[in-house]
């Protein structure tokens, strides 16, 4: 037979191409058995010595491998069909990146497609009900903004709870925008998201919030290949809670200054009016000839638009052995639906990596971005919600009209604002990396990377006299503020693999220095003379306006600050057998924000996975192709960084402060804060047990986790009392326990030649627990900040609002010194904490009202669970897209009704929210008699209500045109689409958007909009 | 092949040693734009900025119009249907009321800066000792001050006298007679060192603490563990010796609040004020009390808004009692005052510039006599309304505190507060010699006050000076709180002189409609609830005041 074996060699030549015949350069085709390897070449071309009999295994990652006989035939062109992508998928770890099925830990990913399908316009809001564990909400409704994510839990009481955000290998923090907002989601290949211990505590001190790898395009090899998307659509305003129309209004106001009144003489015991308060004492002249034309003014309509969103990304890549690039181009245009809100940001990526010989390897990139933010008015807004209907927005003539009616003179037309008010952020941040790999012997690479992350930002705020903020009665305002920041991070990690028999083994070492380095100035000045912006802020000059001169004025500022973190780390990888993987990690932090002798925390995880599929006893069951068990527990820090602990925060520092002897200044300082040279780690030990699974050859699989996270010494402000002169001291207070249950399932549910249907489903139940506020043991509740133990770090405790006095209860009502027409609050009366479920223990109605008796647990800001359900559908060329996210059990204040239901009504002064209110004749028990309801607090927690909510996140419908019609005009492909995004919304809530329910309503608040689309993707 | 290995783990070693081993300094935090309490308040500059620091806080204290002035026989609420808790004495009022928990946190916080103060007095190096003793009399003036405020409204509170450093949660009440002592030992401790006269408007000096002093034993010889007779002559005493200083009565009332009058705060009857200024540097948000006592102008088309006659602030605003305690004919602080007739300040609704558009007569016409007239005439028996819309009343405008060019008197104003005045040093005095049956030289102080109120001139009915009209013969106690009221109308804290003198129920409730309608003002109100999170974040109990 060997003799056989020797003459019978003959050389096997074929290409390798996938389903749709594209050619894979890059396969491995091995002879089985043998060391004998070829790669296939740019046209998927390969050319092997093999003998007849013998098999050939062509391998690509992706694919599944295939194993063909080698008969007689001299060529062999082969088809490799796309695996089961759950098997083979790489995801990447901390400094490393690992086959998913040999993970330890529990990651969960998103891929570049998906994120670019959603058409977010960042990768914050495109990972929203994608990912298991991870829970995102806005910070503000305004175009541009950030959101916050919680992974795992609200895991700090008042420190930070947000993730570290790592992009290619480098920790970024929140510099204008959060670390990732400036990332085009276009360039993103993937995110992957570390939420256990075993999986973070490679970042150590920053990894107990979880950690978000985000990994941007790199070039490719093969031809050069060049992708342009473009998409355009109209930004529309909806779910607008319904206000009041003019004669609502007036009706209302007429009702409210009456009851008013009668309300008036109740409680004062005085006799009850009998004529009604005349229309003069409840309007102005102006408001009173509107009401008699039947004239009234819409303000929202006169600030809303339809705005235009345009994206364009193109990329470019390509490369061969030893040189690969990628160029990436973005532009994002973004007009808000309130008039003159626009957002635009350029993005630039370009990247080259260049392998020199077997040993040096090198790289460098940049990305950079331009962001050009006009956030628009801050108050535009909120002034059109509460003006009156009945005011006037132009005068007799025509022209705007300033004050829209007599005595208000506080709340002022809009659309001064608009043309007025100037705010503008400009910033210009740049990425650049280096890096360079030796592998040095086989197995034993080092690699050092040096990443800058730097961003100059200018803001500037521009308020003519004519705004809400200068009333008219104040000189034109600006201020120019430059902020620059400089951070780098500096990693040297050494590698080291190694196969001996059944075991392997892969070794991770390395040391981290990170620096970050914020300045900024600013001036300010009053008494522009034009609209010179913040452009000219040296022309101040004295400006006369009602008679009066007012003298310019000029301020200025500065400040620094520099935090710094040294860091070590080491992993272990070991895995036996294919079937039995263990990990070891720590990791050592030393950052300079803590005192000397506090500066050094130590982070070890350790995790055990079992393949149970790859046992011997499991290998007939083949409908079940992997099955994993997998156990890690750790201790990680969080962060005490981007959070609210900022440098200096253990020094005594001193603060500025004003005063004047006379016409001599005696400006002097103060303590700041209260210095706490303790302050230390905040520690959180997690232990997680999950399961893998692939049915059906990867037509269905799953990832199921428990968690249970428990951190100590948290980070945060505890509150004082006022006898101490500060409001509070950041220390290490207490303690909060996260558990819960993960799932994610993905399934195709029908395959056929021409239908796909396939599901991805997320499913996220988190219990959060105060344990203790002042160290174990210590069962003291902090009432004051709302802390308590065994229950959630957010809650609400006020009185219940159970409904609303009517006539008939009127005797009643008079026990507690109320009368009908204001909210019945429960009269539980318990010493003890109550939950809001009063029993017969702790149900002891007393007669009165009273905050440390009557105040119970009424809900959480916090979700109960959260999920979303992606369902893609494809038919032929087409496909359908439909993305449901949902968040239940969330129970928040509306700033909505702060401000109309509640705000500044002491005269009808604002429109109001139109709703069911309580009158005499209107026996209503969901909405109190705004004019007898004069208890702010209660009136206060009115507000409160049920914020869960159910939205449609994105809709799609793509066609993509015959290959043959396109190819003759040398484009692959050509696809365009339909796609609206956040469609629809479903709640009960009350407000403008249950995902920003209580954002201030200055410069925050916005209507709720969705975008609908038209794009086109081409492939060249 | 293994050095290979070794040449390795050294190269990685080497680098990681170079970044971070090397410099042991890399974390050391650099902070060049700010200092530390340790490296700057031991420094005669740094020290001298933190007693600086001590000032800006009364800016806030003395602002508590609402706590000062409402439930009072000459406050009330702003708003016509008003229902204000604080005014009313209703169940309303507890302990979770803003005003009241800040005013505790504010106290609480400038009493700490006084204590840091002091602190650094000891640890100073190269302050002049002359002035480091004079600095600790300023804090401890201050400090007496901000416990007397503490005292009056809340009663016995914690005594701290050291810099927080550390966290505190558990504070006790002590008596409110140990609050007393601790005030009467700090103020004797400052009088021992202040000096009589600083080059520093606005400073603490001798008197400052003198006329404090006076009014604290004024306050405890009333109570039940007081001195008595014996507080009442220790009150005259520092009373006598501020009168005896570098102070005088000015000659004409009106020139200390008019701002038209050059230099009109310069003179040597403000023992105290709070100051402000002109430059943006220092006068932070600037003063507001511009906006008190005012009703909303604006509403009136001609008028509109108006830097003339300003914003209210919507805190409180004078009752009917007030207005009928002046002899319009004879007291000059009437005109001084408040503006009695309106002008136009747009020409629209008929009304030229300058027009009269309203007019508050001192006694009333009749209605056919106000038919004539195109202005709106306002009779006093109709403070409490007003024929503009909104639930504003319209009474005579507050001209007491007017600013010039402040824009539509919005916030920012630059008017010093006074805080102590040597007419009420004369008031003091001369209700600390009533008190003790001294009433002849009760009668002389008293009509020093009043004589200098009067008009210039002689009354042409009797052909008699005004100044000798004015004077009376006899004295009580009412009169004495009628006289506060015309003199000190939104200077003196109306509420504490109230309490201290048990004149609170009764004279609110004969004065202030509201509160008399409400009827529910009872003695636990004499004392203010303390702040429900200053008992919620204890980690002992805080005993709350009874009836609270």
């Amino acid at each position: 037979m060997s003799f056989n074996y020797a003459w019978a060699q003959s050389k096997i030549t074929g290409s390798v191409t996938d389903s749709k015949g594209a050619t894979l350069r890059g396969v491995t085709v091995k002879v089985k058995g043998s060391s004998t390897t070829a790669i296939t070449d740019l046209k998927g071309a390969f050319s092997i010595s093999a003998s007849p009999g013998s098999q050939l295994v062509f391998s690509f990652i992706g694919f599944v491998n295939k194993e063909v006989t080698v008969g007689n035939q001299s060529t062999i062109n082969i088809v490799l069909t796309q695996g089961d992508q759950s098997l083979n998928e790489v995801v990447v770890i901390g400094y490393g990146t690992k086959k998913k099925t040999d993970l330890t830990g529990t990651v969960n990913s998103l891929e570049g497609s998906v994120i670019a399908e959603s058409k977010a316009l960042n990768a914050q809001e495109a990972m929203q009900g994608r990912l298991p564990g991870v829970d995102i909400i806005r910070n503000s409704s305004k175009p541009g903004t950030d959101f916050s994510v919680i992974i795992r839990g609200q895991n700090s009481i008042n420190g930070n709870v947000q993730p570290l955000y790592v992009v290619d290998g480098v920790p970024v923090v929140n510099n204008v925008n959060n670390g990732i907002n400036d990332i085009n989601p276009a360039d993103i290949e993937r995110i992957d998201v570390l939420k256990d211990a075993s999986s973070t505590a490679i970042y150590g001190s920053r990894g107990a919030n979880g950690v978000v790898l985000v990994t941007t395009k790199r070039g490719t090899r093969g031809a050069t290949k060049i992708n342009y998307d473009a998409y355009v659509g109209f930004v529309n305003a909806y779910n607008l809670p319904p206000m009041m129309n003019g004669p609502q209004f007036v009706a209302y106001a007429r009702d409210y200054y009456n009851e008013q009144a009668q309300t008036s003489a109740l409680l004062n015991n005085q006799p009850l009016p009998t004529t009604s308060v005349p229309d003069n004492k409840i309007f102005s002249p102006t408001e009173l000839t509107n009401i008699a034309n039947g004239t009234y003014t819409n303000w929202i309509n006169l600030i809303k638009q339809n705005g235009l969103q345009t994206n364009h990304n193109l990329n470019i890549t390509g490369g061969d052995d030893k040189t690969l690039y990628f160029v990436s181009m973005g532009y994002q245009d973004y007009q808000g639906a309130v008039k003159t809100e626009k957002t635009q940001k350029f993005t630039l990526k370009v990247g080259l990596d260049k392998t020199l010989n077997r040993t040096f390897k090198f790289g460098a990139s940049i990305y950079s971005a331009y962001v050009n933010i006009n956030p628009g008015s801050g108050e535009a807004f909120r002034s059109a919600y509460r003006l009156r209907p009945t005011g006037s927005s132009t005068n007799a003539d025509g022209t705007p009209r300033f004050l829209t009616y007599e005595g208000e003179s506080q709340i002022t037309n809009p659309q001064f604002d608009l043309t007025n008010e100037i705010n503008s952020q400009q910033y210009i941040r740049v990425l650049p990396n280096v890096y360079g790999e030796v592998n040095l012997v086989k197995g034993l690479a080092f690699r050092s990377s040096f990443t800058p992350d730097i961003t100059f930002q200018r803001t500037g705020v521009y308020d003519g006299q004519f705004t809400k903020v200068n009333a008219g009665t104040k000189p034109a305002s600006a201020s120019n503020g430059h902020n620059d920041y400089f951070n780098y991070t500096f990693d040297n990690v050494l590698t080291y693999n190694k196969e001996i028999g059944k075991s392997k083994f892969d070794v991770t070492a390395g040391s981290s220095s990170d620096y970050y380095q914020y300045d900024f100035s600013g001036i300010s000045v009053t008494g522009l003379p034009y609209q010179s912006l913040w452009y000219n802020v040296g022309t101040v000059v004295p400006t006369v306006i009602n008679g009066n001169t007012i003298q310019p004025t000029t301020s200025v500022s500065s400040g620094y600050s520099k935090q710094t973190i040294v860091s070590y780390f080491g992993r272990v990888n070991y895995t036996f057998n294919n079937r039995y993987l263990l990990t070891g990690t720590i990791r050592g932090d030393g950052n300079s924000i803590f005192a000397p002798g506090h500066q050094w925390g130590y982070f070890p995880s350790a995790a055990f996975a079992w393949k149970i599929t790859e046992e011997d006893f499991m290998k007939n069951i083949t409908w079940l192709s992997n099955m994993k068990l997998r156990l890690s527990t750790g201790r990680v820090g969080n962060a005490a960084i981007s959070g609210n602990l900022q440098p200096y925060v253990t020094q005594s520092t001193i603060g500025g402060t004003q005063y004047n002897f006379g016409s001599a200044n005696a400006n002097g300082f103060s303590p700041a804060l209260l210095a706490n040279k303790d302050l230390s780690w905040e520690k959180t030990t997690e232990y997680d047990a999950g399961l893998d699974l692939d049915i059906f050859k990867g037509r269905i699989s799953m990832q199921l986790d428990y968690y249970n996270k428990t951190a100590h010494g948290l980070l945060g402000t505890q509150a004082l009392p006022p006898e101490n002169a500060f409001g509070g001291v950041v220390a290490n207070i207490g303690s909060v326990r996260n558990n819960g249950i993960e799932l994610g399932i993905s399934a195709v549910n029908i395959k056929s030649k021409d239908f796909t249907w396939s599901t991805n489903l997320n499913y996220s139940h988190n219990h959060n627990e105060i344990l203790n506020l002042y160290g174990p043991g210590n069962n003291t509740n902090n009432v004051g900040q709302q802390q308590f133990i065994g229950y959630p770090v957010s809650v609400v405790y006020a009185y219940k609002i159970i409904g609303v006095w009517q006539q008939s209860e009127a005797a009643q009502a008079a026990k507690y010194g109320q009368i009908p027409g204001q909210y019945k609050v429960q009269d539980i009366t318990n010493s003890g904490l109550n939950t809001g479920t009063p029993t017969a223990a702790n149900f002891n109605p007393d007669g009165s009202i009273n905050p440390t008796t009557d105040r119970q647990i009424i809900g959480s800001s916090i979700p109960k669970w959260f999920g979303g359900i992606t369902n893609s559908f494809k038919y032929k060329d087409l496909d359908f897209n439909i993305v449901v996210y949902t968040r239940q059990g969330t129970y928040q204040q509306s700033t909505f009704l702060v401000q109309y239901l509640d705000g500044d009504q002491g005269r009808a002064r604002f429109n109001a929210f139109q709703r069911n209110y309580w009158t005499p004749t209107n026996p209503s028990n969901t909405w109190a008699n705004q004019a007898r309801q004069i208890d702010g607090n209660v009136r206060g927690i009115s507000e409160y209500s049920n914020s869960s909510y159910t939205k449609i996140s994105n809709i799609t419908l793509g066609y993509t045109l015959p290959k043959n019609a396109v190819k003759s005009i040398g484009i692959q492909r050509l696809r365009v689409y339909v796609d609206a995004f956040n469609p629809f919304v479903f709640t009960k809530f009350v407000g403008w958007d249950p995902e920003n329910p209580s954002g201030n309503s200055f410069n925050n608040a916005d209507f709720r909009t969705r975008t609908f689309m038209l794009g086109v993707n081409v492939s060249l | 092949m293994k050095h290979k290995y070794i040449i390795g783990f050294l190269f990685t070693l080497a680098i990681g040693l170079s970044i971070t081993g090397c410099k042991k300094s890399y974390l050391d935090e650099y902070n060049p734009a700010g200092r530390t309490a340790e490296t700057y308040f031991n420094t005669p500059q740094g020290f001298e900025g933190l007693v600086q620091a001590n000032y800006p806080n009364l800016r806030g204290i003395i602002n508590y119009q609402s706590l000062y002035w409402l439930g009072t026989d000459i406050y009330s609420s702003y708003g016509i249907n008003d229902i204000n808790y604080v005014n009313l004495y209703t169940k309303a009022f507890n302990s979770a009321d803003g005003g009241i928990t800040n005013y505790y946190s504010q106290l609480y916080y400038a009493i700490n800066i006084a204590n840091t103060s002091l602190y650094w007095a000891t640890q100073v190096q190269g302050e002049n000792p002359t002035t480091l003793n004079y600095r600790i009399g300023e804090a401890k003036a201050l400090r007496a001050f901000y416990y007397f405020l503490l005292a009056e409204t809340y009663g016995g509170v914690p005594i701290i006298t050291q810099p927080i450093t550390a966290p505190t949660f558990n504070y006790v009440r002590p008596p409110e007679a140990d609050v007393y002592t601790q005030i009467i030992k700090d103020l004797t401790d400052a009088i021992a060192v202040l000096p009589t006269t600083t080059p520093d408007a606005g400073r603490v000096t001798l008197g400052v603490a003198q006329h404090l002093l006076a009014k604290v034993y004024l306050t405890r010889a009333y109570k039940s563990y007081g001195g008595g007779n014996a507080d009442f002559q220790k009150a005259v005493t520092m009373a006598d010796a501020v009168i005896a200083g570098p102070y005088s009565l000015q000659p004409v009332f009106a020139k200390m609040f008019d701002p038209t009058v050059a230099n009109f705060q310069a003179n040597n009857e403000i023992i105290f004020a709070v100051q402000y200024s002109t430059n943006p540097l220092t006068n932070g948000a600037g003063n507001s009390l511009n906006q008190a006592l005012l009703w909303d102008t604006q509403v009136v088309p001609p008028i509109g808004r108006s830097s003339l006659y300003g914003k209210p602030n919507f805190a409180a605003v004078p009752t009917p009692f007030l207005f009928s305690l002046y002899d319009k004919a004879k007291d000059s602080r009437y005109a001084a005052t408040f503006w009695n007739v309106l002008y136009a300040q747009s020409a629209t609704n008929g009304f030229a510039v300058g027009d009269t558009v309203v007019y508050y007569p001192n006694t009333s016409l009749t209605p056919a006599q106000i038919a004539t007239k195109k202005y709106y005439t306002i009779n006093p028996d109709q403070y409490r309304t007003s024929p503009f819309s909104g639930l504003t009343r319209s009474f005579p405008e507050t001209k007491k505190f007017r600013e010039l060019n402040v824009p539509y008197q919005d916030n920012g104003g630059f008017r010093n507060t006074y805080v102590f005045r040597l007419a009420e040093t004369y008031l003091i005095d001369a209700e600390a010699n009533l008190a003790m049956g001294n009433t002849g030289k009760a009668l002389q102080l008293f009509n020093a006050i009043r004589a200098r109120a009067a008009k210039p001139g002689l009354d042409p009915l009797t052909g008699v000076a005004y100044s000798t009209e004015m004077q009376v013969n006899t004295l009580t106690l009412d009169d004495i709180l009628d006289e506060r009221a015309r003199e000190l109308y939104g200077e003196e804290l109306r509420w504490f002189e109230l309490k201290r003198t048990g004149k609170l129920i009764s004279r609110t409730l004969a004065h202030n409609d509201e509160a008399k309608a409400s009827n529910s003002i009872d003695s636990h109100f004499l004392l203010r609830p303390i702040p429900q999170n200053a008992i919620d974040l204890n980690h002992g109990p805080l005993a709350q005041n009874p009836g609270y």
